[in-house]
């Protein structure tokens, strides 16, 4: 009985220190990622709390502040200003926050609705198999942008929860393929059959015995997809198809500023760095990730 | 060999017959194009004047089958702007795409076989990293900051290349940087990876043993055999850059299909919309079936392979 307590409290600690330990031996790279996610997700959480000005408010005496200056009132901008004396930083803070939104859930819902999918055709095989394959050859073969912009084109812009959901499905066909492939291969192991033939009801089998097998990959894929989906956001923002005014995305500063590149800079640039030091850090962190969960990559 | 590629015909047939189907049906979500495409305050009867003249006011199936009657005919709808054929809008922004995405596509090419190779032949060199950082680089580098970037570079700061035209042969050179280089960057990554296979391969140690020199065997024997599987990668690049011209087009004012495509979505232009959309799938599905065909002539493990696979 006490050899049994020990292993329970043993379990869940062994698993932090592993966790710790691995993060402790990641490359100095991967840690320099790492920070910067952890920064863009705590402005990202905290935005309204700490811009230091209202990320609305225009002044047109202050306009087109360098970085450091200081306006008319002595207040300082430490990035600068943009084209109608709105503060860059607290514009910066703000639309991290609206991108971090729509990659979190959009990013959530592709996996959700691609898995379940997939989880579907290799339940039921035949033909339901048969036209989700279709369909997600059918997506394979296209762009995903331009499937989101036929179905803006029709329902118009300026729908937040639409545009989340739309950008988020990127990539079902994805997931769908994963969950699919993996759970065929996983239905005929020796743990599935014995828990069918206990008396297990489908949906318990799926869902409790088979999902949490194959998640691993679903997770990795997931890793994949969430940079994918920042930018597709960031891109249909910046063609004035995505997050519309007065809501404001990186996307969205970065095509204004794309209009004052002549003479300020840090409203494109710093955007555009953030976007990119986003993206970069998680396919950094992303790629590590995956060699340390994939036990078969770690020769490569 | 033949039932194969008749299948894969089969399937891109498949994939084309989906396209006009989804955009048929996407048309109609909103239950009415007409009130999608015109203003809100238009007068009740025009809009139904309209409805009746475009064959709103039939069932759905008879619709269906007569959008297809008129495709088959060309018709692809007019522009409600100027009341022009859709496809005539469409058709003379092509050359301009063409242009662009081919040279982006040799520049992927010439940019991302060398450095793959270079990196697989120093490999674990400070070469060798330096070209995967690049590669990792490029591929996060999202394509309109990129652009906005070599605009500030280029043209602001050192005035080297004019920021917007299309006239001249320069006026290529940022649109394509920007269009190319993620692409160049997974085919560095895929080359890399496959000419490392292929370089421990036994056939490269018996051409050593042969004494063949290092150059020829890296050029004449490995490259072309590590080159086949990157002719896969090859099809999904056509994709990126179709979906990639769509921002590059917009950030150098490129009158080309992709910022049409854009501002007939901001201005809720349908026809044009549609035209370009299936524009662009169709073109998609004969790059990829070249591709598949191509790879199966290339490569005849793949024919042995699928055969008894499928």
């Amino acid at each position: 009985m006490s050899t049994l307590e020990n292993i329970e409290e043993f379990e869940p600690q062994s698993r932090t220190g592993a966790i710790l330990y691995t993060l402790l031996g990641a490359p100095t790279l991967v840690k320099i990622a790492l920070g910067w996610l952890l920064i863009v997700f705590f402005v990202a959480a905290t935005a309204q709390w700490i811009i230091p000005f209202d990320y609305q408010a225009t002044s047109l005496l202050s306009r087109l502040l360098p970085p450091g200056a200081t306006d008319l009132k002595g207040a300082l901008h430490i990035l600068g200003t943009d084209h109608l004396g709105r503060d860059v930083l607290s514009r910066v803070f703000v639309s991290i926050q609206i991108t971090m939104l729509v990659a979190v859930f959009g990013t959530f819902f592709g996996a959700f609705v691609g898995s379940a999918i997939g989880l579907v055709a290799a339940r039921f095989r035949g033909i339901v198999d048969d036209i989700i394959m279709v369909l997600v050859d059918f997506q394979a073969s296209l762009p995903f942008v331009i499937i989101a912009l036929s179905v803006i084109a029709v329902m118009g812009t300026g729908n937040m929860l639409l545009f989340i959901l739309l950008v988020g499905l990127q990539g079902w066909e994805r997931y769908a393929r994963i969950a699919r492939g993996l759970t065929l291969s996983a239905i005929n192991h020796g743990y599935a059959t014995s828990i069918r033939q206990l008396g297990a009801g489908t949906l318990r089998v799926y869902l409790r015995h088979i999902l949490p097998n194959i998640l691993a990959a679903l997770i990795v894929q997931v890793t994949i997809n969430f940079p994918e989906t920042v930018i597709l956001e960031a891109s249909m923002s910046f063609l004035g198809v995505g997050i519309q005014p007065p809501n404001t995305s990186l996307g969205n500063l970065l095509s204004y500023g794309r209009d004052y590149l002549l003479n300020a800079w840090w409203m494109a640039g710093i955007p555009g760095f953030t976007i990119f030091f986003t993206t970069l850090s998680m396919s950094t962190v992303g790629d590590w990730l995956r060699d340390e969960l994939d036990p078969t990559t770690m020769s490569a | 060999m033949g039932k194969m590629i008749l299948i894969k015909i089969l399937r891109a047939m498949t994939t084309l017959f989906l396209v006009v189907t989804f955009v048929f049906f996407v048309l109609r979500i909103t239950g009415d194009p007409v009130s999608a495409m015109m203003p809100d305050d238009t007068d009740p009867a025009i809009m139904d004047e309209l409805r009746k003249q475009w064959g709103l006011d039939r069932p759905l199936g008879i619709q269906y089958i007569e959008y297809w009657r008129n495709l088959a005919q060309g018709d692809f709808g007019i522009t409600y702007r100027d009341g022009r054929p859709a496809l005539d809008t469409v058709l003379e922004r092509i050359p301009a795409t063409l242009k662009l995405s081919v040279s982006s596509f040799l520049f992927v090419l010439i940019a991302g076989f060398p450095l793959g190779v270079l990196a697989a032949i120093n490999r674990g060199s400070s070469i060798d990293r330096l070209v995967m950082a690049l590669s990792v680089t490029g591929f996060s580098l999202p394509n309109f900051f990129l652009g906005i970037l070599l605009i500030l570079i280029l043209s602001v700061q050192f005035r080297l290349l004019p920021a917007f035209g299309s006239g001249h042969w320069y006026n290529l050179i940022m649109p394509v940087i920007t269009l190319g280089t993620a692409g160049a960057a997974v085919i560095a990554k895929f080359v890399r990876s496959s000419m490392l296979e292929v370089l421990n391969a036994p056939y490269i140690r018996a051409a050593r043993a042969r004494g063949a020199t290092e150059k020829s065997i890296i050029w004449t024997i490995a490259l072309p055999n590590a080159a086949i599987p990157v002719i896969t990668v090859i099809g999904f690049m056509v994709g990126t850059l179709i979906g990639g011209s769509i921002v590059t087009e917009t950030v150098f004012a490129w009158p080309g299909i992709g910022r049409l495509l854009i501002d007939a979505v901001t201005s809720r232009e349908l026809s044009v919309v549609q035209t370009v959309v299936m524009m662009i799938a169709a073109s998609m599905v004969i790059a990829n079936l070249t591709v598949d065909i191509l790879y199966l002539v290339i490569d005849p493990r793949q024919r042995f392979a699928s055969g008894s696979g499928e």
